[in-house]
């Protein structure tokens, strides 16, 4: 838990942070968000103090971290910056296991916990190991530099806008990735950015500040219904509905889908359509090769997968983890009311209706 | 008309033109000197100039009296012959111990040959190279040292470390080395007790050091800020990021003008000739003085400077390549 206390921090008599008080607790994920210049990356960097507070005090669990020595509280807790600083006269696996050596593990702890950390972020070790970081592209750099952030396995996570220097389709990946990941590990993490659909999409608890205060703190749920003024209306902008369709997983609304198999008999496929406005056609592996309605019955075909409308699950299946949001624009680009939710093999869970979307 | 045109443009011709420039312009310049000396009427006698480096010594030691041999004791690699006279007056003749021809009770005679031996001997010249080398590496580890360390004293963020670096760096530069060398050994030298040898190599050492300091700063300075911010919230004290994450990076940038700055100093050594210490200049002068062989003696010790600084060069090509693995 991480508790700042009327925090404040002034350069030069000016206050870029300003009688903030906080509190994370064990396992949220915090995002600070707001405008540039608004302390975000002030508020960050006081935690493990490679800022010290003007005013004011922060806690980690209860201790006042000015009774850490800077180096040892530097070492429990993670931290990974926008350009990720990877030292480039070090392998992959060295630049990781910087902590974990300062720290003083034996070597085949060390190794052991790099290939780890790599498996964690997909990121073959036996390939990754020895590379140097300009050898990586900035999405694989990006991921190491958080990896190495995790490596000695800090409670506590601090990201300053780690995502930001991203395009915007590996940066989805990686929020995604990222977010599964924290699934898993349970960090207490405080994440700086200035993208709001990032915060939206990633924290449990969004702080929004603007001149360094504090003007609403909530779930994203909280501040997506309910902001609290101009500032914040106009920081989330317009499209809040929208925004709040990126909170919710295909994987939750999805629903039972009825499919056929491929080599089923056109008459026999009538019989099973007398229920259904539709069916998935699948194929041996359960993947979704098409559709088949009403009009294809007509058809002089012998089989369903003859008669059936063709379509590749791999551009328009919707995966399990895609958000509302996307799977919505891709059911509107496409003009279609229902879509398939695929697994990473293509295999068929269920299904996605606008009409529930719309509910939702 | 059109293939003179082609040949013209054609980048095969145009590089085979120049290296043909290239040879003509030194074909010239060797036949220019050549008629030159022949103009100020001075005879070449190069045949004199190999004995300065290298000359073959003989020696032979012949018995004063006659004697009786008494006794071969040995000291190191020599043996020392006692005899004596009729009187019992002992005489000692240190002869190489494996030249040794006499034994004990032997009777020696006056005039005779008791060893003879030829053995090679540094001359003058390459004594001189081998001063010059000895001063050159002493300065050359010292100055990195003393730059290292007033280089991080210059970056420092306290105002007694960063002006005193400072203080010292404008000093040197602002300074003639000759003049600091005869401060070196007239004043300091004087107080501290220092030999001649020291006082050349301090002042060396002084003055590259300061010199080396600007380098390394530069260096550390051109190493992206987010480096040593990355090491500090990674839990490094300045020690450690200085040494793991700040030089190793900034020593791949560092290491070309820090060769410049060593070749400079090897010859820059030449200066502590005027503290009566016979490095290859003043071995050179000296030698000159003597024979007036100027023109042979001067073009020798200009070859044996490039030598020199020609293999620091190597050795520097070598660690840059041997650096440049992570880039
Ligand atoms: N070292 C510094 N000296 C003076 N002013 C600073 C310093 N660091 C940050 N500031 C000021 O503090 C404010 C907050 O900065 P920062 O926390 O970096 O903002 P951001 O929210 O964009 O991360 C800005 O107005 C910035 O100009
Ligand atoms: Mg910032």
């Amino acid at each position: 838990m991480i508790r700042l206390d009327r925090v404040t921090k002034e350069y030069f008599g000016k206050a870029a942070v300003a009688d903030l008080t906080l509190t994370v607790a064990e396992g949220e994920f915090a995002i600070l968000i707001g405008p540039s210049g608004c302390g975000k990356s002030t508020t960050l960097r006081m935690i493990n103090r490679l800022i010290e507070v003007t005013r004011g005090t922060i806690a980690i669990d209860g201790t006042n971290v000015e009774h850490y020595r800077p180096e040892e509280l530097r070492r429990r807790i993670g931290y990974a910056i926008q350009n990720v600083g990877l030292f480039p006269h070090m392998t992959v696996a060295q630049n990781i296991a910087v902590v974990p050596k300062l720290l003083r593990w034996d070597e085949s702890r060390r190794d052991r916990r790099t290939d780890e950390l790599l498996d964690l972020f997909s990121l073959d070790p036996a390939e990754y190991r020895t590379k140097y970081p300009h050898q990586l592209s900035g999405g694989e750099a990006q991921r190491v530099g958080v990896a190495r952030a995790l490596a000695a396995d800090p409670a506590i996570l601090l990201m300053d806008e780690p995502f930001g220097a991203l395009d915007p389709i590996t940066r989805e990946s990686l929020q995604i990735e990222f977010a599964r990941i924290q699934r898993e590990l349970k960090k207490t993490i405080v994440f700086v950015t200035h993208d709001i659909d990032e915060a939206i999409r990633l924290a449990n608890r969004i702080v929004i500040l603007k001149e360094g205060r504090l003007v609403q703190a909530g779930t994203p749920e909280a501040i997506l219904t309910a902001p609290v003024d101009r500032f914040v209306m106009e920081f989330i902008g317009t499209d809040r509905a929208l925004k709040r369709l990126s909170r919710l997983s295909a994987a939750d609304f999805m629903v039972d889908a009825p499919s056929i198999g491929q080599e089923m008999s056109l008459s026999e496929a009538g019989s099973a359509l007398a229920d259904h406005r539709y069916l998935w056609v699948v194929d041996g592996l359960r993947r979704p090769v098409g559709w088949l309605d009403g009009d294809d019955l007509g058809s002089e075909a012998a089989t369903a997968a003859e008669a059936m409308t063709r379509m590749d699950y791999r551009t328009e299946g919707i995966a399990a983890d895609a958000t509302l949001r996307e799977a919505l624009s891709r059911m509107i680009q496409g003009g279609i009311r229902g879509a398939p939710v695929v697994d990473e093999g293509g295999e068929l869970l269920g299904e996605i209706r606008l009409s529930d979307i719309l509910d939702a | 008309m059109e293939t003179v045109k082609d040949l013209v443009h054609n980048p095969r011709f145009r590089s085979t033109l120049s290296w043909i420039a290239l040879a003509l312009i030194l074909i010239g310049l060797v036949a220019g000197t050549f008629h030159t000396t022949k103009k100020v009427e001075y005879i070449w006698r190069w045949e004199q100039i190999p004995r300065y480096v290298l000359f073959k010594d003989s020696d032979l030691i012949e018995a004063q009296e006659d004697a009786t041999v008494i006794a071969l004791d040995r000291d190191g690699s020599d043996t020392v012959i006692v005899a004596a006279n009729f009187l019992d007056e002992e005489q000692y003749y240190t002869v190489p111990s494996n030249l040794v021809t006499v034994s004990v009770g032997d009777e020696i005679r006056s005039g005779q040959v008791l060893a003879q031996w030829e053995r090679w001997k540094a001359g003058l010249l390459l004594k001189g190279l081998i001063l010059t080398l000895e001063i050159s590496v002493l300065a050359i580890i010292l100055g990195i040292i003393i730059g290292l360390f007033t280089g991080l004293a210059r970056l420092s963020g306290s105002p007694a470390p960063k002006w005193l670096a400072i203080g010292y760096i404008e000093l040197i530069r602002g300074t003639p080395l000759l003049v600091q060398i005869y401060i070196f050994y007239f004043f300091v030298g004087q107080v501290f007790k220092l030999s001649n040898f020291m006082a050349g190599v301090l002042a060396l050492s002084v003055f590259a050091g300061a010199y080396v300091a600007e380098i390394i700063r530069a260096g550390i300075q051109s190493i992206h800020r987010g480096q040593s911010e990355a090491a500090r919230s990674l839990g490094m004290n300045y020690y450690l990021s200085m040494r793991y994450i700040i030089l190793p990076q900034a020593f791949k940038r560092i290491l070309p003008p820090l060769a410049g700055q060593f070749i400079s100093l090897i010859k820059d050594s030449s200066l502590v000739g005027v503290i009566a210490l016979v490095e290859l200049t003043r071995a050179g002068r000296e030698i000159g003085t003597s024979t007036f062989n100027y023109f042979e003696v001067f073009f020798t010790v200009a070859a044996l400077y490039l030598i020199l600084t020609f293999s620091l060069s190597m050795i520097v090509q070598f660690m840059e390549r041997r650096f440049a693995v992570s880039d």
